[in-house]
């Protein structure tokens, strides 16, 4: 898993409750587990690198093409 | 026989089961999740079977075991075959040696000819980048019917664009009481669509199988109740296998929280 904040990413890393986080329902935290458990790994990716920013802000054009080929998403004509 | 196999509410219920029954004594297993797919091992080989009610796909490494497939089917129901996959749920499929292809080009067209945009012109991104979208309370009020039945259509769409998934997602909260302005964004969509008929998903043929999943979040995005938007997307190799937009269910009080919220929500 990626993601972009490193703060987050320390918060799935350190079980301890600080009294920053404690408003944070509990269900949110259901991602500890699993890193504690090894089931994923959370890695930092830098903003430029992040492709689910397709997924949540407008863009502009050149970020957007750019987004959209890595996803994997291309005109029938640059691949045939 | 006909209303039973068309009139009757319980008729799918049924067929599934007979489907399945003749599946499953034929030594298919039924998937754990999926429940519409059927999977057979045979030593190294294996055959994988999609049923969509009447509409059947099936893949395997091994060509003897679809033909065995094919020749079971055909002893045991009236099914005709049609060859290589091109056409299934909507979807156009385009095999090739090494990549395959999807799209839905076809009903882009028809979407764009049902709402009168064939000659519209064309926009670069589905949704401007100085776009506030809020209630608009003092807007033009406008029919909700067709605006409902725009935000419908386009959503049929996103099972291959998921370029246009967030911007749809964001127009699709001013259901209740749409205005003008909102249905200009929604047309944005149109507009952009009408250059990129022809974009479809990608798929090469890649033996590499790490699945990596990306999570972001637009802290307090939306601008009617502060909430953020998530985003996630997850990737088998280089080909994208799924991908999801939402507005998150509770404000955040931090970026942080936003993304963690994120990342559980993507990992789940």
């Amino acid at each position: 898993m990626y993601c972009d904040n490193s703060s987050a990413i320390y918060l799935t890393k350190n079980p301890i409750q600080h009294s920053k986080t404690q408003h944070i329902k509990i269900r949110h935290h259901f991602i500890r587990d699993h890193v504690q458990k090894g089931d994923c790994e959370i890695k930092f990716v830098k903003t430029e690198n992040q492709l689910a920013d397709l997924f949540t802000k407008s863009l502009a054009r050149d970020r957007f093409n750019k987004l959209r080929t890595k996803l994997g998403i291309l005109y029938i004509k640059n691949v045939v | 026989m006909k209303k039973a196999l068309y009139g009757l509410k319980q008729a799918p219920r049924q067929w599934y089961e007979m489907l399945s029954n003749f599946l499953l004594s034929k030594g298919y297993v039924r998937g754990a999740v999926d429940k519409t797919l059927f999977i057979r091992k045979h030593d190294n080989d294996v055959i994988l079977v999609q049923v969509y009610v009447d509409d059947i796909i099936f893949r395997s490494n091994n060509n003897t075991l679809c033909e065995k497939f094919i020749v079971a089917m055909q002893g045991e129901f009236e099914m005709s075959m049609m060859g290589e996959l091109t056409y299934f749920l909507g979807l156009q499929v385009k095999q090739l040696k090494h990549e395959t292809f999807l799209n839905q080009s076809k009903y882009c067209f028809d979407l764009l000819k049902k709402f009168k945009m064939e000659d519209c012109k064309e926009a670069i991104t589905p949704i401007a980048t100085n776009c506030l979208m809020d209630a608009d309370e003092a807007g033009q009020p406008m029919d909700s019917t067709k605006y409902r039945g725009l935000i419908g259509s386009l959503l049929c769409l996103t099972t291959s664009r998921l370029d246009i998934q967030f911007g749809l997602c964001l127009c699709a909260r001013f259901q209740a009481n749409p205005k003008e302005s909102h249905f200009k964004a929604t047309k944005r969509i149109l507009k952009y669509l009408k250059g990129t008929t022809n974009v479809g998903l990608w798929y090469p043929c890649d033996s590499n199988i790490t699945l990596s999943g990306f999570s972001d979040s637009d802290y307090a995005g939306c601008k009617l109740d502060r909430k953020s938007t998530s985003g996630t997307c997850h990737l088998l190799g280089s080909s994208l296998i799924s991908w999801n937009s939402k507005k998150q269910a509770c404000v955040a009080l931090s970026t942080a929280e936003a993304e963690y919220i994120d990342v559980g929500h993507g990992c789940a």
